[in-house]
């Protein structure tokens, strides 16, 4: 479809302006906070695909999908209706696909659910390939205070086909992921405490021992193989992006951290006890770190494949009778009803945090309408990579016209595409993108 | 296999000699260095004239570009020689042996065209060992436990600081060694610095300063506190204890070094909130200890068990019973004494000293005694209840008391004072066993008892029907006397437990290792644990709620297999902290060395900061090395003028270093050199004791002198304690023991599996891998072992809690059965391969393939369909239902070399014990072996496959000796000599450790 190529060049370079242009950095970050609403991005991951019942079977309502429309508007089903509030605010996607997907172990879907890459077939020396949070944080490091959160119900990077984590770095290497919700807190808000000399004269003297270090580093002998030089580089390379952070934060000292009210912070939160508390917890936490600017794009994988991980017996601690990977090989209709109310149960924690987010203002509309919401899983029922169950939310100062079932289908990467040019950011392609996604929600 | 592989080649090619003279043709890789080009020419040619047409016609459909069956393309063979190109080779020729490859229902290749192609690939292999592979050093990663060892070691910091840091990837062999999973990203830098600099701080301490150190005792006993405080001590819940009943007070240790006994905090201000932040009442002064430190009991009562008061304050202390078996509410197990503490050190070690001692107990017999002539009674259907009787002309020795009712008692608890002792019992009505007329009889206790007058009060409740107490003595050689004689060897195990306490109770978390309570008389026990490790209360500074911050310190009797163990008298429970040995510290005193130029701040400087990089960097510095850290040092110190402040700097630049975070072999060139010598020692103390080498391996490597003393420092590093430290990563990531810690177990129909009984069951084959390294038995042991290695809790788990009498110590048993012994059948094993409900033949059977058999099977592949469910699998075993699975297309090559494994397993249960009934365990293994059950897999794994189980371990061990993946003529080495060198003596466990480490494998870069 050549059409899909058609992108609104201005609205590309408007938001390139504000990124490429080579402002000095506080000045542009100054103007940014005061005069540009920021755009952000983030994506919940949900493993082990979503109900989508054989129509023989009669109960099309429990169909993670909506059905097909009515007066206009497309019906929510059982697992998706408490997001019926939000029906304005967000969009289905019906027939998505990674083409990669199909091509490989049905396990990798997760690992490759926001890069599209083609993991049966690798590019030499690598693993992964960049994903789209990553794409964001690399156009948005520079206004805020963290280029991107990672977090997931495991800490970690988890492994291949099994990953805890969906965020892959420029290099494809996955970034490991943070689940505790105090540690996150923590390190995301409590660095307002302390007065800003002695955080600046402590910034200052990490960046001479960073420095002190590198110089170091080099005195060791370079006498490595190939393999092992590259491990070198790749501890140099975390050193200079870490240096980089410093100097980043030392700028965002001057700026002071928003006044924020965290009392509705249940930090002690255990996925073991309160699956509910957990995750609302941890919505809580990025829905607060939107509000006050500290990144703008955050990943959360919310369960893990094959039965990994705590989340996996969250299901037994809801009082059903499976875990969430057993209900997910459910073809039946018991089975199939179980895992739609797990279903449900994860919609309303997605109901919960757009709730949040809308009740955040921006200096233009709310949170929530500056802010692309990605929510979807890798694959539609057990190890099937083709008809993604994705929905979209928010983001409707960024063009996005709501309340849609797109049911035409498309890549997967056609559709971030859409969501980076939408975010202004002018990149010319994604992963396999063929062009943005034609004709659908987006703007772009 | 030998087996198959002989019938087979009748009708293909030569015998299994010649396999192995080809594979041993493959590893000389001194005697020739190149491709021979005439050969390869010939290969090649070959290849692409016959061998790659055949291969198009029989094998491409299915593993070509398109399908990529079990992840296998035959249409990519390049003759490239790289290690993947003969893995699959090698897969080949064995698929080409077996007959496995093609499929019956495919189109099959004519017996010439097979031996053409088993010829070909056979050549091919012996061509592609030749050819050298390049050795280039290698750089890897510290793992996060690695590096809280070295923490540890160099510093003395026993803090878990490097929980901060994320867990390590895990390699395809299960490891989390192998350098190319051990990633380091921006964000773990950053941790690193943050780990180094609190590291520091806790270590380094101003020498001019004396510690604060705070302390506290709380004594306890029936009316200890003759003063109590007049105000009603408030802590929501009933389990305080009587104010009279426990006095605290701030102590002072006895140090050898001057220190400032830390004042306790006494006066607080509150607005109260009993129950939770709802109930606001009014701003409150509160004054004293006794609002600083609580004690109070959980499951003060019966907790839940039979035995009787699980707790019983006493004028020399609490006496504990074990916590109960059942019982694990959300206060934590019962019976527990808690501590809830409003003040505690943020870090360091903190110290809990139990004052206690084994209470002279009885034992709870089954049945009344015997009658005899010596019997005495005392009746006591005219008296006030608990009224003591005397008895009198008591000779040294052990009794039995039973206790009669004149008719059926109510549910409550006996008690009886006897002498200076409390016993006491839980009945039930009606009581099994009844006397004449009516009257009920509960044996009560038996022990044993001095001579003289004692005076006897019981009571019951009200007293209802009490009648009559009986004394009858216990001969020795009897079943009540044997009993009572063993029960009175068992030691109690007393456990410190700590964690937050919250408005719906505790989150304890173990604090220290149980110890054995051996002594009759009052002895102090030792608990030490960092502070950090545990929840803190983390309150804002002025926080206004009296229940808010408070930590819990708790002890208790552990519970071993349910037997009968003498209750603990506890008098008293110390707390100390930070709790330092000496002063200043051990790590301080290392790094701040004496030295004759310490008033010299420069040489001084030089002579810290080499002296610590050398330790760091676990060898001599090199060449700039020292002037770098030197002017960052100046730097400081220049600006500062603080030396200790200047010093520290520096050390945070070498805990950061890539020399520090990296075990570096550096290389000259592709071709193998020897190992450094400091590089030596650094690898094995990192593989055998997963930290930095101690003084003595780094002064044999200064003195070069450790090559040549290889034999005896492995000896020496196995026998050590740290050599645990090696044994818990190793063993626990080879038989991914992290599945049994996610179980979830179906508490229903595996009741005994509860979380303490797991932990031990966790620590099983730990224990027993351990054990056989160091007595250096044979291999076959790991599957089929006469013994289990195992203390109380594991061996009551099995059923053998009679035969054991270690407590909570392992050790080795003979378990006397048909199918115990060995890791396979191990409940750690066998229940972490499971669900947690029903036992699972593919997940047993695919990790005994991976990890014992070292066949692994392929992943598996896309769109696996699931296993037949509903109406489909109506009135089908699970065992069944996976040979409907296996028959389908697509799944049945696979699963024929997975489910065989499992399927003799079946035995046993998802908890990991023998199922009930008669099991079908029989089983074809995929070389048409039949296999009973499980101790018949387990004598044809010994006895016919032993060096294929051998070559298994020799591979997972030298993979997490080197943290990297082995290439093909590594594995062939190990395959050949392992066998040449080993086999005879049955492959010895710890010669096979001695043999990787010898091997060029490890000893070359």
């Amino acid at each position: 479809m050549p059409n899909q190529f058609k992108i609104d060049r201005r609205a590309v370079l408007k938001g390139m302006a504000g990124v490429a242009l080579p402002l000095p950095l506080l000045e542009a970050m100054g103007k940014e906070v005061a005069e540009k609403t920021p755009r952000r991005f983030c994506a919940f991951y949900v493993a082990n695909g979503m109900t989508l019942p054989d129509p023989k079977l009669g109960i099309d309502d429990w169909s993670w999908f909506p059905r097909a429309e009515k007066d206009g508007k497309f019906v929510f089903g059982i697992p998706t209706a408490p997001l019926s509030p939000h029906r304005e605010k967000l969009s289905f996607f019906g027939g998505l696909q990674h083409l990669n997907g199909t091509k490989n172990d049905p396990h990798v879907c997760s690992d490759m659910w926001l890069t599209g890459a083609p993991l049966h077939d690798p590019a030499p020396g690598t693993y992964n390939t960049v994903g789209l949070d990553q794409v964001v944080a690399q156009h948005t490091r520079h206004h805020c205070r963290r280029p991107s959160l990672v977090l997931s119900i495991d800490a970690g990077t988890g492994y291949t086909s099994r990953t805890a984590t969906i965020s892959y770095d420029r290099e494809g290497k996955p970034i490991p992921a943070e689940n505790n919700p105090r540690r996150i807190f923590e390190s995301l808000f409590k660095s307002n405490r302390g007065t800003l000399e002695s955080q600046r004269a402590q910034l200052r003297m990490r960046m001479k021992l960073v420095d002190a270090v590198s110089e170091n580093a080099k005195a060791l002998d370079r006498k490595l193989g190939q393999a092992d030089r590259e491990k070198m580089e790749q501890y140099m390379t975390s050193l200079n992006e870490f240096e980089s952070r410093l100097q980043t934060s030392e700028k965002w000292l001057d700026i002071p951290l928003k006044e924020q009210d965290y009392s509705h912070l249940n930090l002690d939160a255990n996925p073991a006890d309160d699956p509910q508390a957990y995750y609302r917890t941890m919505l809580d936490l990025i829905a607060l770190a939107f509000d006050a600017d500290i990144t703008r794009s955050v990943t959360f994988m919310m369960n893990r494949e094959d039965g990994m991980g705590i989340s996996d017996t969250f299901p037994l601690k809801l009082g059903m009778s499976m875990t969430h990977h057993s209900m997910s090989h459910k073809k039946d209709r018991d089975g199939l009803i179980e895992w739609g109310k797990y279903d449900r149960f994860l919609s309303e924690q997605l109901a919960y945090f757009l709730r949040r987010m809308d009740g955040y203002r921006d200096r233009q509309g709310t949170v929530l309408d500056n802010t692309i919401v990605l929510y979807g899983s890798g694959a539609s029922t057990t190890h099937k990579n083709t008809n993604l169950p994705t929905l979209v939310a928010g983001g409707a100062n960024m063009g996005l016209k709501h309340g849609q079932y797109h049911q035409a289908g498309g890549r997967m990467t056609d559709m971030y595409l859409s969501i980076l040019h939408s975010m202004g950011i002018g990149e010319e392609s994604f992963g396999d993108s063929r062009g943005t996604l034609g004709d659908s929600i987006f703007a772009v | 296999m030998l087996r198959r592989f002989c019938a087979h080649a009748e009708r293909s090619i030569g015998c299994v000699g010649l396999i192995f003279l080809v594979a041993g043709g493959a590893v000389a890789e001194e005697e020739v260095s190149r491709k021979t080009p005439d050969v390869f020419s010939g290969l090649e040619s070959q290849f692409r004239e016959t061998v790659q047409p055949l291969l198009k016609r029989y094998c491409y459909r299915c593993h070509g570009a398109k399908k990529m069956k079990s992840g296998v393309r035959l249409d990519q063979i390049s003759l490239s020689f790289e290690d993947s190109e003969l893995f699959l080779l090698r897969h080949i020729q064995k698929q080409l042996k077996e007959q496995a490859m093609p499929p019956e229902d495919e189109i099959l290749p004519a017996a010439g065209e097979r031996e053409l192609l088993l010829q070909w690939v056979e050549d091919a292999l012996q061509e592609g060992g030749r050819k050298i592979r390049p050795k280039d050093g290698s750089v890897r990663r510290l793992t996060v436990t690695q590096y809280h060892n070295t923490l540890r070691d160099l510093l003395g910091v026993e803090d878990h600081l490097a929980d901060a840091l994320p867990a390590d990837g895990v390699s395809k062999e299960g490891f989390k060694n192998n350098k190319d999973t051990l990633l380091l990203t921006p964000q773990m830098i950053e941790t690193y610095f943050d780990i180094a600099e609190k590291a520091l701080s806790i270590t380094l301490v101003d020498e001019g300063r004396k510690p604060k150190i705070q302390c506290f005792r709380v004594e306890l006993g029936e009316g200890v506190n003759k003063d109590p405080v007049p105000e009603q001590i408030q802590l929501n819940g009933p389990s305080l204890l009587a104010k009279e009943d426990y006095l605290i007070k701030e102590i002072t240790p006895e140090k050898p070094f001057a220190f400032e006994p830390l004042v306790m905090r006494k006066d607080f201000r509150f607005i109260e909130g009993y129950r939770g932040n709802a109930t606001v009442r009014e701003w409150k002064d509160f004054r004293g200890l006794y609002h600083s430190v609580f004690a109070s009991l959980i499951g003060r009562h019966t907790g839940g068990y039979n035995y009787g008061r699980s707790s019983h304050l006493v004028s020399g202390g609490l006496l504990l019973r074990p916590r109960s078996p059942e019982t694990d509410t959300k206060r934590g197990p019962a019976p527990t004494f808690s501590m809830p503490i409003r003040q505690l050190p943020a870090s360091g070690v903190l110290q809990v000293t139990v004052e206690a001692a084994r209470y002279e107990d009885g034992l709870q017999p089954q049945l009344p005694a015997v009658e005899s002539g010596q019997r005495l009674r005392f009746d006591l259907a005219n008296r006030v209840v608990g009224d003591p009787v005397n008895w009198r002309n008591v000779s040294p020795g052990v009794y039995q008391v039973d206790v009669v009712f004149s008719a059926s008692p109510a549910d409550d608890v006996v008690v009886a004072e006897i002498g200076k002792r409390t016993f006491s019992r839980r009945i039930k009505a009606p009581l099994p066993v009844s006397g004449p007329g009516g009257v009920q009889i509960v044996p009560f206790v038996i022990a044993r008892f001095p001579g003289g007058v004692l005076p006897l009060s019981i009571s019951c409740g009200k007293g209802q029907n009490l009648s009559e107490i009986r004394i009858t003595p216990v001969i020795e050689d009897s079943e009540p006397g044997r009993q009572f004689s063993s029960f009175e060897k068992r030691n109690p195990h007393v456990s410190v437990h700590m964690g937050l306490r919250t408005d719906v109770g505790a989150r304890l978390s173990r604090f220290a290792e149980p110890q054995a309570i051996v002594s009759p008389e009052m002895e102090r026990y030792y608990f030490r644990a960092p502070v950090s490790s545990f929840a803190s209360p983390d309150t804002e500074e002025g926080n206004a709620n009296y229940l808010a911050g408070l930590q819990e310190i708790a002890v208790r009797s552990e519970l071993t297999d349910g037997r009968q163990l003498p209750r603990v008298l506890v008098r008293a429970v110390e707390v100390e902290g930070p709790y330092y040995q000496d002063w200043p510290p051990r790590g301080h005193r290392e790094i701040f060395f004496p030295s004759p130029n310490k008033g010299n701040p420069g040489t001084y400087a030089r002579e810290v900061i080499e002296r610590f990089a050398m330790r760091a960097f676990r060898r001599p510095l090199r060449s700039g090395e020292l002037e770098a850290l030197l002017s960052v040092w100046r730097d400081r110190h220049g600006v500062t003028g603080d030396f200790q402040e200047s010093v520290k700097q520096v050390l945070v630049v070498i805990l950061t270093s890539p020399q520090f975070l990296y075990l570096t072999e550096a290389s000259e060139g592709p071709g193998a050199e020897p190992l450094t010598e400091h590089e030596l020692a650094a690898k094995l103390s990192y593989f055998l004791w997963n930290t930095t080498p101690d003084e003595q391996l780094f002064s044999q490597a200064s003195r070069g002198s450790l090559s040549e003393a290889l034999d005896p420092e492995i000896s020496r590093m196995v026998a050590d304690e740290r050599f645990e430290q090696f044994t818990s990563e190793f063993v626990s990531q080879w038989l991914a023991l992290d599945k049994f810690e996610v179980v979830n177990v179906n508490r229903g129909r595996h009741p005994r599996l509860l979380k303490e009984t797991k932990r031990e069951l966790r620590r099983e084959p730990e224990h027993f891998v351990t054990h056989l390294m160091r007595k250096n038995l044979p291999l076959r042991n790991l599957l089929a072992a006469e013994f289990i290695v195992a203390n109380d809790v594991v061996a009551g788990y099995y059923g053998l809690g009679d035969g054991s009498e270690h407590g909570l110590s392992f050790a080795p048993m003979r378990h006397g059965g048909e199918t115990l012994g060995g890791v396979l059948t191990q409940a750690a094993i066998l229940a972490g391969l499971s669900d947690g409900s029903e036992s699972n033949p593919i997940k047993r059977g695919a990790w005994l393939a991976r990890r014992i058999i070292g066949e692994p099977p392929a992943p598996p592949p896309p769109n696996v369909p699931e296993l037949p469910d509903g109406q489909e699998a109506e009135g089908k075993t699970l065992r069944e239902r996976l040979e409907q699975h296996r028959d389908k297309v697509g799944c049945a090559e696979c699963h024929r070399k997975i489910d065989p494994w499992g399927l003799p397993l079946e035995q046993f249960d998802a908890g990991g014990l023998l199922k009930k009934g008669k099991v079908d365990a029989r089983s074809t293994l995929p070389d048409e072996t039949e296999i009973s059950g499980t101790s018949d897999l387990k004598r044809y794994l010994v006895e016919e496959r032993l060096h294929q189980v051998a070559l298994s371990f020799l591979e997972h061990l030298c993979i997490y000796a080197v943290g990297r993946d082995l290439t093909f003529n590594e594995r062939e080495y190990l395959r050949e000599e392992g066998r040449r060198q080993l086999s005879g003596k049955g492959y010895r466990m710890r010669d096979c450790l001695h043999f990787v480490v010898q091997s060029p494998i490890f000893l070359q870069k």
